[in-house]
């Protein structure tokens, strides 16, 4: 079942992603990489992530995303005003072959790199060791993202308000 | 049997489409949409040596990466909006020295 | 680790403050200039001592670390970005559109790059780095009313964040291969796999370094410097060009010293082939430009090419590079800061100088700024009796004493080469007669900018003579001394 599963979603994950550089429209774009992000959080329940499983959906996919498309809707590109982008896909599939060998490279390197498997723990990912995990020992990168959340709101903020002058 | 070497490789693959999405694309809207196809494709590895090795840091990895990117984008598209309502467009090419 | 949450606590009250319509520009802009100083006094009081901690291990788990080290490169940080308020005063006020968070914005980078230097362990470095850049990201497009700026930005921003997204799938690799982030542990993990293939570190290991080699701009990735850095403002153009780099060189020369040792031998062949491209590259890009801020930025292409020299020697003459490099990076933090700053001053008010062609004939107008500026050059270019020559001469030695006399002697060439477009300012300014454009807007030799200035070319000249005719030198010694006592802290156990 769980093999099934992963063929399944990993098929639409990728299939959203390839649609998402395929596609012309900027909001057909933001759809199909809805489809990549939904499936991806269902990758990670497989993994037993829980959480990430539903920070993905609400953060990623809900707040994100939506920013996104209402920024799309906002800024109303007409197709004129939309880049030409000519042989576009020939581009896509040359840069794609280019990339093959770099994969086969880094899975080589994977296979052949020795790697000490430790046993599964029962509540592996469940909610409470992760809270437990996040603010013990996790507590510095917690609170630095605060900041950067901090700073990243402030630039919003410059860019987008009015000049007095 | 899935394994993590399976989850490796759809990293792999989603990662290259990201970034053959951003080497391609001039679309700057299509570029953010691409980083965060990047984004994705690392944060299900880290996920799945997480799971690999029974360490939650994979996971933490994940977590804090989603944070990383709202901050990113929410900059990133307030600088589109003003560039965007300047010269309206959203062209790469637009962006007279991006050349490289 | 003090000094640390003194800026950030400082960063967030100014953010706080500028929101009341009593506070002004001129608060703001001494608000941070104090927090800075208190952060380099606190700094500075475990200055030269060997040491190295976890502080409250109990909280933060060996995320952060603290030691020689990282007191020495926070020391250089908080000086530069204190130089960086002090020359830029006059700029800030003469300019119109720079609003009271700038300087919040201001902390928060300074912040960014300090953490840079204490991090541990690869997700909290990531996350330094985020916060720096983001906020030289914003700096960088704050006055948004210039294209040039926002477009500037965006490409620092768009550029930036991919090179992060490197620095993230390296990291992956890492730990898919060692089951670990944390500094240290990670190296140890390495030595036991020793004899094994471990290629699949190797190539997270090499994707960690393309982000460092982005924002230090080496060869393949040189491409935005001069774009950015001619965008951006005068004093952010400084900042980024001497502070930010410091932070980075601090933090990837941990990861290499400290975790990376057993398999740094692997990239000696690829960091050849970058430097010479830097190298040479980077030359071509400066000599071709007509406008001196651009030049500038060229040139700073130039300079990573001298300290990647020292980096790949670390190999086979470890204390002597590490230590030439600490101590070119602040050679060249003082030339470079003292250059734009100078430039910014003289460009400050409306008329915006700065190409060759502007200066001509300068020094029969404004003797002393043209004398000051000559300094800058001539440091930048290394002649001797200047910092910039001793910081060269330590690394060239370094490289040689490591076998690289390859190196050394295309770093000698390339420095031949730089006196070219160095020299060709001084010669504008000194050989050739006024040009009829007014002079009269260049601000006097009045405040706080120029006593700035003019303090830092004393300690170029200062730096420079010492160490060249006088056995022991207090200054210059000590910082050199104090180089080493670092590089070996990071080795305590």
């Amino acid at each position: 079942m769980n093999d099934f599963l992963f063929i399944f979603l990993s098929f639409f994950a990728l299939l959203g992603a390839f649609g998402m550089i395929v596609l012309h429209q900027p909001v057909h774009s933001a759809l199909s990489l809805i489809v990549t992000l939904l499936a991806l959080a269902g990758l990670f329940a497989l993994l037993n992530a829980s959480f990430l499983f539903a920070v993905q959906i609400i953060v990623y996919a809900g707040a994100i995303l939506t920013l996104f498309i209402f920024i799309i809707m906002f800024l109303n590109v007409k197709e004129s005003n939309l880049p030409k982008e000519p042989n576009k896909t020939l581009y896509l599939f040359l840069g794609g072959i280019v990339l093959i060998p770099l994969n086969l490279l880094v899975l080589r390197a994977f296979y052949a790199m020795p790697l000490l498997r430790e046993p599964l723990a029962e509540d592996f990912g469940e909610i409470k060791p992760l809270g437990a995990e996040l603010f013990t020992k996790w507590l510095l990168p917690f609170e630095l993202i605060s900041l950067l959340l901090l700073v990243a709101l402030i630039g919003a903020v410059v860019f987008a308000r009015k000049d007095e002058v | 049997m899935i394994g993590l070497t399976h989850y490796l490789v759809l990293t792999g693959i989603l990662f290259s489409i990201g970034l053959v999405g951003v080497m391609r694309r001039t679309n700057l809207l299509m570029l953010f949409f691409s980083t965060e196809i990047l984004l994705n494709a690392v944060n299900i590895g880290f996920v799945a040596v997480s799971k690999f090795y029974g360490d939650l840091s994979g996971q933490m990895f994940a977590f804090f990466i989603i944070a990383v990117a709202a901050s990113e984008v929410a900059v990133g598209l307030g600088l589109l909006i003003l560039w965007y309502k300047r010269n309206g467009s959203v062209d790469l090419n637009s962006l007279q020295m991006m050349k490289g | 680790m003090i000094a640390l949450g003194c800026i950030a606590l400082g960063a967030v009250l100014l953010m706080l403050l500028s929101a009341m319509p009593k506070v002004r520009m001129e608060h703001c802009s001494l608000f941070a200039f104090v927090t800075l100083l208190i952060g380099l006094i606190l700094t500075l009081t475990s200055f030269g001592e060997l040491f190295t901690f976890f502080p409250l291990p109990k909280f933060f788990h060996k995320m952060l670390i603290v030691d020689s080290y990282s007191v020495y490169f926070d020391a250089i940080i908080l000086s530069g970005a204190l130089v960086t308020s002090l020359i830029g005063t006059h700029y800030f006020q003469t300019k119109r559109h720079f609003k009271k968070e700038f300087f919040s914005l201001f902390l928060f980078s300074v912040f960014g790059m300090m953490l840079l230097v204490h991090a541990s362990e690869l997700l909290s470095a990531f996350i330094a780095l985020e916060i720096a850049s983001l906020s030289l990201y914003v700096m960088i497009g704050f006055q948004k009313v210039h294209d040039k700026r926002v477009e500037a930005s965006f490409q620092y921003l768009v550029l930036g964040s991919l090179a992060g997204i490197f620095f993230l799938l390296g990291s992956a690799f890492v730990y898919a291969g060692l089951g670990t982030t944390i500094l240290g542990e990670m190296g140890n993990r390495l030595d036991t796999l020793m004899g094994k293939d471990v290629s699949l570190v190797i190539i997270g290991a090499t994707l960690i370094l393309v982000t460092f080699l982005f924002k230090i701009s080496a060869f393949p990735f040189q491409n935005w410097t001069i774009d950015v850095y001619d965008g951006s403002s005068l004093p952010v153009s400084a900042f980024m060009a001497a502070t930010f780099k410091v932070a980075i060189f601090g933090f990837i020369l941990r990861l290499m010293l400290v975790d990376f040792d057993p398999i740094r031998d692997t990239w000696d062949t690829l960091f050849i082939v970058v430097i010479i491209a830097t190298l040479l590259y980077g030359s071509f890009l400066a000599i071709i430009q007509k406008s001196l801020k651009r030049m500038l930025a060229a040139s700073s292409i130039v300079h990573t090419g001298y300290l990647l020299i020292a980096f790949v020697s670390i190999g086979y003459a470890g204390e002597s590079a590490a230590s030439s490099i600490i101590y070119y990076l602040v050679a060249y933090f003082l030339s470079a800061m003292g250059a734009f700053g100078l430039i910014s001053y003289i460009a400050a008010d409306e008329h915006v100088r700065v190409t060759y062609e502007d200066f001509r004939g300068f020094a029969h107008v404004h003797p002393y700024m043209a004398a000051m500026l000559s300094v800058f050059m001539l440091s930048l270019a290394g002649i001797p009796s200047t910092i910039g020559f001793v910081g060269k001469f330590y690394i060239f030695t370094g490289a040689i004493e490591a076998g690289y006399t390859f190196l050394a002697v295309c770093g000698v060439v390339a420095t031949f080469v730089s006196v070219y477009y160095y020299f060709k300012l001084i010669a504008l300014m000194y050989f050739y007669p006024a040009c009829d454009s007014d002079w009269k807007d260049v601000p006097s030799l009045k405040g706080i900018t120029p006593l700035t200035i003019g303090l830092i070319a004393l300690a170029i000249i200062w730096g420079g003579i010492g160490n060249t005719f006088i056995a022991y030198f207090p200054g210059v010694d000590f910082l050199i001394d104090t180089a080493r006592l670092s590089y070996m802290s990071l080795f305590i156990k």
